[in-house]
């Protein structure tokens, strides 16, 4: 099992953990408010393990993108929480039940080439990985009301066909890999630099500096840093 | 009738296929090269567009065809056209 390196709580109401995973610090966040949770991806079967620990039973899980990182808990979170509702972007929702879109036939190539020996995840190595169906999907945007929120889930492709950004009023966005500190990745295949630029580009540069970032990969960041890069600057 | 015919007669020739023939038209069409360009000099320093993304391209190619998983030390030193041969013997595939 990849290593949870972290559990980080952020906020007070709603509460929001952090579970950071493997080498790879691939970010799944609980969100959980009057013992109520939805949760952002499933990098790990632990994460099923970490919501019965704490009592939790989530109403929603929201899949960032379809790519397997993200998804290695999934089945697992299904098994234990028979009553979860999976929300996905359409594209997303049909590449989650192949293993080639996924990614899955390749990732443990792909993290074994960016992370070296170090790289350890019996996870990736299931070159079949794949997930039945959402049971909520959308195309371009998406509102639900959950405990009180407004979420608002917007199609972003680019680093992926079946990205989306995902708003939580008073909390902020959930990124997945289509806002990391880091350059976003658009070079994998499906990745497209043409939908990000014009499609993608646009709303990430609308959103306020103040404005809390929970990416896929790595810590929680303000947009005025990610501004401060001059990622806009030199696109 | 006809049409199934033509359709066994193709499969036969992919099955018939030589693990050689299989190794070398990946590398032919990953790399877009002539076969004949396929010596101990095909390398992953001397060869331009051998960077990360045909190399994973080329790793994953591998492991469909033959239907083997490559050990890590094995997808980051996976260095060449006939270099890669031996390694694939270490996983039972015979050329």
């Amino acid at each position: 099992m990849p290593k949870l390196n972290g559990i980080s709580i952020i906020g007070k109401r709603p509460t929001i953990l952090q579970l950071s995973y493997g080498v790879e610090r691939a970010n799944t966040y609980v969100i959980e408010e009057d013992g109520h949770a939805i949760l952002i991806d499933a990098c790990s079967k632990d994460v099923a393990k970490e919501l019965k620990k704490r009592n939790l039973s989530p109403d929603y899980l929201v899949l960032t993108h379809e790519h397997c990182d993200h998804l290695w808990g999934l089945n697992a979170i299904r098994s234990a929480f028979p009553n979860v509702q999976v929300v996905a972007q359409e594209y997303c929702n049909e590449a989650i039940g192949d293993p080639k879109r996924n990614k899955a036939k390749q990732y443990h190539i792909y993290a074994t080439m960016r992370f070296g020996e170090s790289y350890q995840n019996a996870e990736a190595r299931n070159r079949t990985y794949s997930c039945a169906p959402a049971e909520i999907v959308f195309k371009d945007k998406l509102k639900l009301m959950w405990n009180g929120h407004e979420i608002t889930f917007r199609h972003t492709p680019g680093h992926s066909p079946g990205s989306m950004l995902i708003h939580i009023d008073d909390v902020g966005i959930f990124s997945g890999d289509s806002i990391l500190q880091e350059e976003t990745f658009l070079k994998f295949d499906g990745g497209d630099e043409a939908a990000f630029n014009s499609i993608t580009l646009p709303i990430i540069i609308r959103i306020p500096d103040e404005t809390v970032v929970f990416p896929g990969h790595g810590e929680v960041f303000q947009m005025k840093e990610w501004r401060s890069n001059g990622r806009i600057a030199e696109r | 009738m006809r049409q199934s015919m033509r359709f066994g007669r193709n499969l036969k020739r992919e099955n018939d296929m030589s693990n050689k023939e299989k190794y070398q038209n990946i590398f032919v069409n990953i790399f877009n090269v002539d076969a004949k360009d396929l010596n101990d000099t095909f390398n992953f320093k001397d060869v331009e567009k051998w960077d990360s993304l045909t190399h994973l391209t080329l790793i994953s190619e591998l492991e469909d065809a033959f239907d083997i998983m490559f050990e890590t030390d094995d997808i980051l030193h996976f260095g060449g056209y006939v270099n890669g041969m031996k390694t694939l013997a270490r996983y039972g595939v015979e050329f």
